[in-house]
C-alpha cells in the first residue's frame, strides 16, 4: 500500500506568531485600501498556494460558500442595491426581465471584495498553523494557560464531535433515518442526528472535570510545556512585512480620511 | 461513614468545568451548523452550544462559547468579518443564562419567552452587522429569499434585513432553546446547578 508522506513546505515552516501579524496586515490592507488590483491578486496567489500546499480538497468547502455569497450578492445586490436609482443609473442587463443595474454591481463589489481575498488567504494561514504551537505561542505572550487550554481544546474537541456526528449519522441512516428529500423530511432528521452527539458529550463532561482536576488542571505552579518553537529563517520577513501593510494600511486611510492625501490606491468605492 | 460532597458549581472545580464547557459549547455550535449544511436546511443552527452551555454555567461563560465559536469559525473558515456576528451569540448567552440563573427556563412558556428574546435580540444585532460586513444579505438562502421577497414588497434593505432575521431566527433559536431545554431536563441534579447563581441551602 502507498503511503503518502507530507514534507514541510516553507508555509508549515513557519512559527505561528509572524503568520498572526501577516494576517492581521493583510486584513488591514484588503479592507482599508480597497484596491481591486491587490484583492485579485490575494485571491490569485492564494489559489496558487492552495493548489501547491495540495490543500484544495479542504478549499472546497471554502469555495462553495464564496460561490453561494456570490450569487447571494450579486444578484440581489445587483437588482436591488439601495444605492441604485432607477431613473439615472444605466442597465447592464436584463435577466427574465429583471433590470441588473451597474450601481449595484458596485455596491456588491465593496462587500464581495472584503470578503473574498481573506477569505482564500486566511483560510491557507490558519490551515498551516499547527493548534499546539499556536498554544505555546498563546502562552508565550503571556496569556493565562487556562485561556490557551480553553481556545486551543476547542479545536480539538471539534474534531471528535466531528467523528462522533458522522458514526451518529452513519448508524441513523442505517436505521432508515431520512437526511434527502423535502425540506420538512430533512428538519426532520435534524434532531435524531444533533441530540445524541450533544447528549454524548455532555455525559462525558464529569469525567473529563475530575480527570483534569486529577492531572492538576487547577494547580497554581508553572505548567510545563513539551513543545519547543523552531524558528524558521523567514520568520522576520513574514513578521514585517505584515505589520509594513498594517501600518501603511492605517497610515494611508488615516491620512486620506483627514483629506491630507488623495485616495490613490483606492479603486473600489 | 458519612459521604463528602462536593459543590462543583463554585471554586476550583468550577473553573475546571468552565474550560471544559466553553470548548463543547464551541464544538456543539460548529457540528450543529455543520448538520445543518449537510441537510441543506434553510437556517443556521449554531447557537445550540451557547444556549446549552449558559443554560447549565451561568450567562457570562455562555456569552464567551458564543463569541469564542464566531472567532473560530471566523478562523478556520477565514471569514474574519464574520466574527462580529459573535454580539448575537454574546447576548443569545446572556439571555439563556440569566433565565436558567433565576430558574426561568424550566417550563415550556419560559423556553418560548427565551426563543422570542433570543430572536428578537439576533435580528436586532444581526441585521446591521450584516449590512456592514455583507451589505444586508448573508451566505443563509432562507434569509437571502425572505430578504428578496420583503423588498419586492416596498420594503428597504435595512428594514428588509431586519425583518427577514425575525422568521428564520425564531425558528433557528426556537429548535435550539428546545434542544438545551431537553437536555437540561435530562441532565443529574449535580449538574444542573454549576450556574454559580445563588441557591438557597
Amino acid at each position: 500500500m502507498l503511503q503518502q508522506r507530507n514534507f514541510p513546505t516553507l508555509l508549515t515552516r513557519l512559527t505561528p506568531a509572524p503568520k498572526l501579524w501577516f494576517a492581521l496586515g493583510l486584513t488591514l490592507a484588503i479592507i482599508l485600501v480597497k484596491n481591486l488590483w491587490f484583492d485579485v491578486a490575494v485571491i490569485l496567489i492564494s489559489t496558487v498556494m492552495i493548489v501547491h500546499e495540495k490543500q484544495m480538497m479542504l478549499f472546497k468547502l471554502i469555495l462553495i460558500t464564496l460561490i453561494v455569497l456570490f450569487f447571494a450578492m450579486y444578484g440581489i445586490h445587483g437588482a436591488i442595491a439601495p444605492n441604485i436609482d432607477p431613473a439615472v443609473d444605466p442597465v447592464m442587463f436584463e435577466l427574465f426581465g429583471i433590470p441588473y443595474y451597474g450601481a449595484g454591481f458596485a455596491y456588491a463589489s465593496r462587500f464581495y471584495l472584503n470578503v473574498a481575498p481573506l477569505m482564500c488567504a486566511l483560510f491557507l494561514i490558519f490551515l498551516s498553523i499547527d493548534m499546539t504551537d499556536l498554544g505555546v505561542t498563546i502562552c508565550q505572550a503571556g496569556i493565562s494557560y487556562t485561556a490557551m487550554f480553553t481556545f486551543i481544546d476547542s479545536f480539538q474537541v471539534i474534531t471528535l464531535l466531528k467523528k462522533d456526528m458522522e458514526q451518529i449519522q452513519d448508524a441513523q441512516r442505517a436505521r432508515g433515518l431520512q437526511t434527502e428529500g423535502n425540506l420538512i423530511q430533512r428538519f426532520r432528521a435534524f434532531v435524531p442526528i444533533m441530540v445524541p452527539v450533544v447528549a454524548n458529550s455532555i455525559i462525558k463532561v464529569q469525567d473529563q472535570a475530575v480527570a483534569m482536576d486529577t492531572k492538576g488542571f487547577n494547580s497554581d505552579c508553572k505548567k510545563t510545556i513539551y513543545r519547543e518553537l523552531t524558528p524558521c529563517k523567514w520568520d522576520p520577513l513574514c513578521k514585517w512585512l505584515g505589520i509594513a501593510m498594517g501600518a501603511f494600511a492605517i497610515a494611508y486611510k488615516v491620512l486620506v480620511v483627514a483629506g491630507v492625501i488623495p485616495a490613490l490606491f483606492t479603486n473600489i468605492i | 461513614m458519612a459521604m463528602n460532597t462536593v459543590d462543583s458549581s463554585k471554586g476550583r472545580l468550577r473553573s475546571t468545568y468552565v474550560a471544559i464547557m466553553i470548548p463543547l459549547g464551541v464544538a456543539i455550535n460548529y457540528i450543529g451548523g455543520t448538520i445543518a449544511g449537510s441537510l441543506g436546511l434553510p437556517i443556521y443552527l449554531d447557537s445550540i452550544g451557547t444556549v446549552i452551555v449558559a443554560a447549565i454555567m451561568g450567562p457570562w461563560v455562555g456569552a464567551t462559547s458564543g463569541v469564542l465559536y464566531n472567532v473560530i469559525s471566523g478562523l478556520t473558515k477565514g471569514n474574519i468579518l464574520s466574527i462580529l456576528f459573535g454580539l448575537c451569540n454574546i447576548g443569545s448567552g446572556l439571555i439563556v443564562g440569566y433565565m436558567a440563573r433565576y430558574k426561568k427556563f424550566n417550563t415550556l412558556p419560559h423556553v418560548l419567552i427565551a426563543t422570542f428574546f433570543v430572536a428578537l435580540w439576533n435580528a436586532i444585532i444581526g441585521a446591521p452587522i450584516a449590512m456592514v460586513v455583507y451589505g444586508g444579505v448573508d451566505g443563509n438562502v432562507g434569509t437571502n429569499l425572505m430578504i428578496v421577497g420583503l423588498q419586492a414588497l416596498g420594503n428597504d434593505l435595512a428594514g428588509a434585513a431586519f425583518l427577514a432575521r425575525i422568521p428564520v431566527n425564531l425558528i433557528d433559536k426556537g429548535i435550539a432553546c428546545f434542544i438545551a431545554w431537553g437536555i437540561l431536563k435530562k441532565l443529574p441534579e449535580n449538574m444542573r446547578s454549576l450556574s454559580g447563581g445563588r441557591t438557597k441551602a
